[in-house]
């Protein structure tokens, strides 16, 4: 009877999955040909999606952050798992429009940096706060992270396809971290992240260094 | 069931242009390219249908039945010639706006009255309808095998969306759906911001 059920899940399952496969491979093969072959302003890195995309991406010190919001999510558990992803883009959002609006936000460069070392430092120290407090904590940052992103938006290309691409990298940033951060679960797992929380402290360190530096 | 459904709508879109291109001159076949061009590589007319796919309860096709009758009747007004009151150039902002709504509905997962579920999607279809109108109006060599293709690729994304994402009931299937609600409202607001700023 049990492995009965056991089986007829397993099928649905595997319903489920083909047919999602299906559709999406079918639209994979409408798109591609479609999208390169007709549209000249906004896929590729012009101020379009690519742009967007690659914006987060190209700084460690942005990158590193974000992956510190996934793994801290995942060392809380739900509901912040899911949580803190959420509104991690949502508040960055409102801090790029303060930098579309060209609003000044002092010290971004040691914001930027401080934040991972505070999210590297909470992912090392294994740190449970509450809830309400590590919103506040990823609320703040998050407007720091945001802003560079709002200011430094190109004067042409598609901006919707740009805001798409940049929101999407930093979603996908904090799903990797919280992808990395389940290993948590075993002990080996749980040295991994509580070690990479170290490197994304020290690199948060580095990059504080350097905004001093430059008197950021 | 719904899985079927998906793939006969798949096949149907690869089955329509064949009739299309036999039938049709090269203009014509151009022109229904065109058309499901304009509709795939323009965020503007795929996010409302992903939002509303994601508000979609299972196995309920009510709300993308309503949309894309609302996507045909605006983009119909607009290539009549007809306009939203105002500033045309605002359309864009209230398209966003009830993104953001529906995005909301969606991350927040409040129980509306169905009522005013369906006006918000019926207005979102409207503005998506209008603003697609417009973009035909700029081309205006475009016929009206440029209408047909915007709106087949749009019918066969609407229902393969909502069907695809009615599906998903599991717990984190549906956080799931609302991270990427949260990405949308997201989107929604910097654009707005964007053509703010652009305008001026």
């Amino acid at each position: 009877m049990l492995d009965t059920d056991i089986q007829r899940r397993r099928t649905g399952h595997a319903g489920t999955v083909s047919c999602l496969a299906i559709a999406l491979l079918a639209l994979c093969a409408l798109l591609p040909g479609v999208v390169l072959g007709h549209v000249e302003v906004g896929i590729s890195g012009d101020g379009g999606f690519v742009s967007g995309l690659l914006h987060p991406v190209t700084g460690l010190d942005h990158v590193v952050a974000m992956v510190a919001v996934g793994l801290w999510g995942a060392i809380l558990g739900a509901p912040a798992i899911w949580i803190l992803p959420i509104a991690f883009p949502l508040i960055m959002t409102v801090g790029a429009v303060l930098g579309i609006l060209d609003f000044p936000l002092p010290a971004i460069g040691i914001g930027i940096a401080a934040s991972a070392i505070f999210l590297g430092g909470m992912v090392a120290a294994n740190a449970r706060p509450p809830l309400a407090i590590a919103f506040l904590a990823i609320a703040f940052f998050a407007i720091y992270h945001g802003h560079p992103h709002g200011a430094a938006l190109p004067d042409f290309g598609v901006p919707l396809l740009y805001a798409a691409g940049f929101v999407v990298a930093t979603g996908l940033l904090h799903v990797g971290g919280i992808a990395f951060g389940l290993l948590y679960r075993w002990p080996a797992g749980k040295t991994a992240v509580r070690t990479m929380g170290v490197g994304i402290a020290a690199v948060g360190g580095y990059f504080l260094l350097l905004a001093i530096g430059r008197g950021l | 069931m719904a899985g079927h459904a998906v793939f006969l709508l798949m096949v149907g879109a690869a089955a329509f242009s064949t009739p299309a291109y036999a039938h049709g001159n090269a203009d014509t076949l151009h022109q229904i390219s065109d058309g499901v061009v304009l509709f795939f590589t323009a965020l503007e007319f795929l996010l409302p249908v992903l939002i509303v796919a994601l508000l979609a309860q299972p196995n309920e096709l009510r709300l993308a039945i309503i949309q894309v009758a609302a996507l045909g009747i605006g983009l119909l007004t607009a290539v009549v010639g007809l306009q939203i009151p105002g500033d045309p150039s605002a359309l864009g902002l209230y398209a966003r706006g009830y993104l953001i709504v529906l995005g909301l509905l969606v991350l927040t997962n409040l129980r509306i009255p169905t009522g005013v579920v369906l006006v918000v999607v019926l207005v979102t279809g409207m503005l998506t309808g209008l603003e697609a109108g417009e973009a035909v109006n700029d081309d205006p060599a475009a016929g009206s095998a440029l209408i047909v293709g915007f709106l087949s690729s749009a019918i066969c994304f609407y229902f393969s969306a909502t069907l695809v994402a009615s599906r998903y009931t599991e717990g984190w299937q549906r956080i799931a759906m609302r991270v990427v609600a949260s990405w949308i409202v997201a989107i929604a607001v910097l654009d707005i911001a964007f053509m703010s700023v652009r305008s001026g």
